[in-house]
């Protein structure tokens, strides 16, 4: 078993928290010790030199309804951690995500102005009078994410007694223009991050963005994702047939152009140890960078790529042989 | 009860993320092809793509692969890849063969396809009877489309909540329904549709189910995705079964200031928890009337479509 010493600051109601402990079976590492955001925050977790701090969302995997106050819980997730920052270097420990990428990576509006500073293609930015035409996600997703891809989505409008709000059911709902002007309207003060539309490559009966897992830079895993749907469980495992189609339509020489790019991306954001980057393109030779999830790639199931961190295991599990044989 | 139908597969069922056995090639399993917490998912189990394989190749991976025992939620999507509505009798019939080693079964979805498919008014099903009978454990049930359904009184000891989606439920089908020993049944939800496509339910046909008789124990009654909602409504008024309920369900379908004006006039609605009126032609001022006219119960009026006349009102789910 490997010395590694690690803690995880997670929510203590996350399901996370039992990914990372079956990740440490797997990697046969100790199992982690776990502190809570609440702590960080009351200033009451404290870190030791040679620990290992990883960290996840302080909110938001549960899909709260109604949908708001990503602006609001963005500023929160800042604040706690520089806290974490902070008692982290007071204590002498590491943490494997940097505080100033990973707060860039959540800003969507932000992180692509820095990605196209530095040549990393992204898509246009667009306007909310293009709604039902372009791709709409909220511009804080820390803690919080949805998605308008076109006029696919999972959000519909509910009237309560005190007003309208915006909320998400597990299916895809689909509603005229009005709707959907009345939804930009109602999240417009949490930030709306608005892209021009991409007509994406369709793969194994279906449209798909690539997802990538990056440790320490390089990519470990891959799938498809498919476009502008939340998926209430995904499942990642088994062969893929969408990457498979990919191979067969556009050869390897596009899939290295993809992981380049991929790699090309999480240069930009070191220090950040697990990094997930989402690829959209299309059906010719478009590729932009579409999201880059400064808590890993969000891959359950999916095991890693052959010579490589991952090879056969999951994404977290992983990320702990790689903090293991830094350690 | 089970998610709306508007379109799509169902994402979710009783209460499990689905997740979508549509493999034939045990290669496709390889790498952790399948989560371990079989019992976590509700597996849809079938065709899903139009140049896929076949029902039975999928069905017999299925049964090789996966520990049966412990499942608890169970979806048929297609059988055949090129014409989804068909093969459901094929269908039934595999599933009834290896029912028992589904020890653990605790619901059942047929016909679980989305309109990209198959339209719902398409899917020509099979009597669910045999079905419901070789699963003596189920307590929810589901069933989408009814072309070309013949089917007898259904007859269940243990289960709880019945799901009858469609684009038009023949009359003669509700009659039947009205006509089911299911002793337990707490929930049901009727899709009744559009006369286009074979709908038309009447009241009449609906007046066992809405005396109360046929199931004393039902709490929630959905009557949706219904053309004449508004005369509906004004039965429900008076129908004895509303004071057994604690949910009511006219969704989808074509309710209008008429058919809720009825609906006030009518015998208390105040214990309902619910009342689910989604997809309708409600004026402003009639939602005004319904919250105060019902202040602690929540009144779902999400999707107010234009009230127009009753000519211009369309239902949620037809063809």
């Amino acid at each position: 078993m490997s010395t590694l010493n690690w803690t995880v600051v997670a929510a203590a109601t996350d399901p996370a928290r039992d990914g990372w402990a079956d990740a440490a079976i797997i990697a046969d590492v100790a199992a982690p010790r776990f502190v809570t955001w609440d702590e960080v925050v009351a200033e009451k977790a404290s870190f030791q030199s040679g620990e290992t701090v990883l960290f996840e969302r302080m909110s938001g995997w549960d899909m709260p309804n109604p949908v708001a106050g990503q602006r609001a819980r963005y500023r929160e997730f800042a604040t706690a951690l520089a806290q974490l920052g902070a008692a982290v270097d007071d204590g002498g420990a590491t943490l494997a995500a940097a505080v100033a990428p990973t707060l860039l990576t959540v800003d969507r509006a932000e992180r692509d102005v820095f990605l196209r500073a530095n040549g990393v293609p992204v898509l246009e930015g667009s306007d909310l009078d293009e709604a039902g035409r372009n791709i709409l996600r909220p511009r804080f997703a820390a803690t919080d994410d949805w998605i308008v891809d076109g006029w696919q989505k999972t959000l519909f409008l509910h009237r309560a007694r005190d007003g309208f709000h915006v909320r998400r059911s597990p299916a895809e709902a689909v509603h005229g223009v009005r709707e959907l002007k009345r939804i930009t309207e109602l999240l417009a003060a949490d930030g709306i991050y608005a892209v021009a539309n991409l007509h994406r490559a369709h793969l194994h009966n279906d449209y798909h963005d690539i997802r990538f897992a990056l440790i320490d830079g390089e990519v470990t895993h891959a799938a498809g994702v498919v476009c502008g749907r939340t998926v209430h469980r995904p499942w990642y495992g088994g062969r893929r047939r969408e990457l498979d189609a990919f191979l067969t339509r556009f050869g390897a020489a596009r899939w290295e152009k993809l992981v380049l790019l991929a790699e090309r991306t999480a240069t930009l954001f070191p220090g950040v140890r697990s990094l997930g980057v989402d690829l959209c393109l299309d059906n010719a030779a478009a590729e932009y960078v579409f999201d880059v999830d400064p808590f890993g790639a969000d891959l359950p199931g999916a095991l890693g790529m052959k010579n490589t961190v991952g090879d056969g295991v999951p994404v977290r599990a992983a990320v702990l042989r790689a903090l293991s044989a830094a350690s | 009860m089970i998610q709306d139908f508007r379109h799509d597969a169902l994402a979710t069922f009783h209460g499990l993320p689905v997740f979508v056995f549509d493999f034939a090639d045990a290669a496709d399993l390889e790498g952790g092809g399948l989560p371990a917490d079989v019992e976590a998912w509700a597996w849809r189990v079938g065709v899903s793509d139009f140049e896929g394989p076949n029902g039975d190749e999928v069905w017999e991976l299925f049964l090789a692969s996966v520990d049966t025992t412990r499942i608890k939620a169970l979806t048929l999507a297609a059988w055949y890849p090129d014409e989804a509505g068909i093969g459901w009798p094929e269908w039934h019939e595999k599933v009834i063969a290896a029912a028992g080693r589904f020890p653990n079964l605790e619901a059942l979805f047929v016909a679980d396809i989305p309109s990209e498919m198959s339209e719902v008014s398409w899917i020509e099903q099979a009597d669910p009877g045999p079905l419901l009978a070789a699963f003596p454990g189920l307590v929810e049930f589901g069933v989408r489309g009814t072309g070309d359904l013949s089917m007898k009184p259904l007859v269940h000891e243990r289960l709880r909540e019945l799901t009858v989606q469609t684009g038009g439920l023949p009359p003669e089908i509700v009659r039947v329904l009205g006509e089911s020993s299911l002793p337990a049944l707490t929930g049901l939800d009727l899709y009744l549709g559009t006369s286009r496509y074979g709908g038309g339910a009447t009241a009449d046909d609906l007046a066992p189910i809405l005396s109360g008789a046929t199931f004393p124990n039902l709490r929630h009654l959905g009557l949706r995705n219904a053309e004449d909602t508004d005369n509906l409504a004004a039965a429900v008024a008076h129908a004895p079964v509303v004071a057994q309920l604690e949910s009511l369900d006219l969704s989808l379908g074509m309710l209008g200031d008429e058919g809720a004006a009825a609906l006030l006039a009518g015998q208390p609605l105040t214990h309902l928890r619910t009342l689910i009126l989604r997809h309708h032609f409600l004026s402003d001022e009639m939602i005004s009337r319904l919250w105060e006219a019902l202040p602690d119960t929540e009144v779902d009026v999400d999707e107010q479509n234009a009230p127009g006349t009753a000519g211009e009102r369309y239902i949620a789910v037809s063809e």
